[in-house]
């Protein structure tokens, strides 16, 4: 009964990442519409990479005594695999072009990452059957690094994010000649 | 076993990956002001004139087989400099028209706007270049073509001007450099 609840509950937490994660994806870019359909498109190829492998590494999975329990933990497994790819892409690609991330985006965001790559490594442990009797240890580790992140959580929610720099930006040195063509153009336009 | 082992490091490495961006990030947003310094001028008509695809077929015709690789390699490379140049003069601009639009100040909000964008798509076009540079410095006979890069770059320097012109009269950005 124990392990039904947890397996039900455990589809609903990954559907609301997942809706968390477009969420994110969505406000990232919603500032930046030259770069959407690329976005889009990286996002649904890796998307479809990801579900292809974490699929193969279900599939390889060893059989257990304890089918419900094994069952959880591969798809527990595999949506590790999935989630904490999508939110590393995230943060590559907004950092490759240079993306300014909204304070509480990015909170939710890094929490998500940090708790998306430890629970990879929890449930890949786990998956294996590694710390039989002892997987208890896994669980403070895991709940450790939860609060952990809701801390980040708060942080970013709560504490009112510093302006920007607001110096004037300093420009580099005059040339006339090029100033005068670029000008020129944009009369012509 | 070996397999929770590799994903173990993997999420090790992403958590690695994730927590240096967030402190990369941080000291990014500390140290903003500096950031125009790092822009480095690109002689535009020198770069026009390496991936003319008119001196490849000369030098094609000029050169033994071999020795056409061999130049051919060499031109790549120096095309892979100047695109990532490019490509780090887009990153700095995208950071400076954000921290203008970060200002709020409606006066310079568009032409912000339409820095960032123009350097985003300049950052892709790099990005894709460069991918494509590197598929052929392995085969060096396949054609390419980076005129987009360059028309892009032109449109950058183009917006960054205009900005910089709105900001401070006296003081447009400069993007190119002629020899």
């Amino acid at each position: 009964m124990y392990w039904r609840s947890y397996f039900s509950f455990s589809v609903v937490e990954v559907f609301i990442k997942f809706l968390v994660i477009g969420e994110v994806f969505t406000h990232l870019l919603r500032h930046y519409p030259s770069l959407a359909r690329l976005a889009k498109v990286l996002i649904s190829g890796l998307g479809v990479v990801l579900v292809f492998t974490a699929t193969i590494l279900a599939a390889y999975a060893n059989p257990t005594a304890y089918p419900l329990i094994s069952a959880t933990r591969i798809l527990g497994r595999s949506v590790s695999v999935v989630q904490c790819g999508l939110i590393l892409f995230l943060f590559l690609f907004a950092a490759h072009f240079h993306l300014r991330w909204r304070s509480p985006v990015f909170g939710i965001t890094l929490g998500f990452g940090i708790v998306a790559s430890v629970y990879l490594a929890y449930w890949a442990l786990l998956a294996g059957w590694l710390f039989g009797q002892k997987s208890y240890l896994l669980d403070f580790l895991n709940m450790a690094t939860y609060h952990i992140c809701v801390l980040i959580w708060c942080y970013y929610l709560l504490v009112p994010q510093k302006s920007a720099a607001t110096s004037a930006v300093v420009l580099p040195e005059h040339n006339l000649d090029i100033w005068n063509r670029e000008l020129e153009r944009l009369l012509q336009r | 076993m070996n397999l929770a082992i590799i994903l173990v490091v993997a999420a090790a490495v992403a958590l690695g990956v994730i927590l240096r961006l967030t402190i990369t990030r941080s000291l990014q947003a500390k140290g903003n002001s500096n950031s125009a310094a790092t822009i480095r001028p690109i002689d535009v008509e020198a770069f026009r004139n390496l991936i003319d695809p008119a001196e490849d077929q000369y030098l094609r015709g000029l050169l033994p087989p071999t020795q056409f690789r061999e130049v051919r390699r060499a031109r790549l490379l120096a095309m892979a400099a100047y695109v990532q140049a490019a490509g780090g003069n887009a990153a700095v601009l995208v950071r400076m028209g954000e921290s203008v639009l970060a200002r709020g100040d409606p006066r310079f909000a568009e032409a912000a706007r339409q820095l960032v964008d123009d350097a985003l798509l300049l950052r892709r076009n790099t990005s894709v270049a460069l991918l494509r540079i590197y598929m052929a410095l392995v085969w060096p006979n396949s054609p390419f073509a980076a005129g987009r890069v360059i028309d892009r770059y032109e449109q950058v320097s183009g917006s960054a001007m205009l900005l910089g012109r709105l900001q401070n009269p006296a003081t447009p950005v400069r993007l190119s450099s002629r020899s």
